[in-house]
């Protein structure tokens, strides 16, 4: 699929896998981290490092009790809210669009 | 680089694997490989733990810059207000995970 | 460079960088450098009494590596502003691999 087009021009096109995150630009994504952490938030900012700007984000944190012997640990989570959150892209997993 | 300012000065290191180092900085470069002398390393122990704080010196350090999580510019007269050896904390947990 | 720029533009307000090892750093932002590594100043621990070790210690420089989340005030941020940036810099990626492929 070949879109010729200058330097200048914005594609509208989807070429490669970050293209799919352009199109959820302004839209609330689903990002899984690493750590077993997800985040849910409205995209403002990626790059190709998938460092993400999310805005009104809920963090949530799946963790693991494991006192009970022989049997299997409890999962519990944690959520926090954030206004807006810079994300470091070298813990990204995956990003979805929320439909 | 910002780390420069820092040079000359007393720092203290924190490491990826949870220790923490103190000493004068006497050289670092971009990819915060770091040169330390006088270097002692800060044992904190935890809340629950009867031994003291302990330090240990280790003298002249060179610290490859993937250890490094933050290098922090001491103020002298707080630290001399702080008797380490009472101080009691949390180990530092690693930064990576599985 | 994207948030390299984005950095810049929020120095000297307040932000809380959270680490990779589970310390958060709550301080002003006086620097920014192409790695992200952050500089702090005034800083002070969020869980003090669970990491003392930064006690002594008011200004800070962190290392853009070990950075989990930079926790943002939403009124800093020209979000329109920075999707725009966004999608310029995105096509500029994309240009450059053709390039660089033809």
């Amino acid at each position: 699929m070949a879109s010729p087009e200058g330097p200048g021009a914005v594609t509208s096109s989807v070429n490669e896998p970050l293209d799919l995150v352009r199109l959820s630009l302004n839209e609330v994504v689903f990002v899984k981290l690493r750590g077993d952490r997800e985040l849910k938030g409205r995209l403002h900012a990626y790059d190709s490092h998938c460092n993400l700007v999310l805005g009104e984000v809920e963090e949530t944190i799946y963790m693991v009790d494991e006192e009970e012997e022989g049997g299997n640990g409890e999962v519990r989570t944690m959520k926090k809210q954030s206004e807006m959150l810079f994300v470091r892209g070298d813990s990204v997993v995956l990003i979805s669009p929320q439909a | 680089m910002s780390l420069n300012a820092y040079v000359n000065k007393k720092v203290l290191i924190l490491t990826v694997d949870g220790r923490t180092l103190t000493g004068t900085l006497v050289s670092c470069d971009q990819v915060t490989n770091l040169v330390l002398s006088d270097t002692i390393e800060r044992i904190i122990r935890e809340p629950g733990d009867d031994e003291p704080s302990a330090e240990q010196p280790h003298g002249l350090y060179l610290v490859r810059g993937d250890n490094v999580v933050v290098c922090g510019l001491v103020d002298e007269e707080l630290d001399k207000s702080i008797d380490w050896a009472k101080v009691r904390g949390e180990v530092i947990g690693s930064t990576k995970h599985v | 460079m994207l948030f390299f720029s984005f950095f810049k533009t929020l120095v000297n307000h307040e932000v809380t960088v959270e680490l990779k090892n589970d310390i958060s750093v709550r301080g002003t932002l006086k620097s920014v450098d192409q790695y992200l590594n952050i500089k702090l100043d005034d800083i002070s621990v969020v869980e003090e009494m669970k990491y003392p070790h930064l006690s002594s210690v008011k200004n800070v420089f962190i290392r853009g590596s070990v950075v989990r989340y930079v926790h943002l005030p939403a009124n800093a941020v020209d979000t329109p502003l920075l999707e725009d940036a966004t999608r310029r810099e995105a096509s500029q990626a994309a240009s450059k691999a053709k390039q660089s492929s033809s």
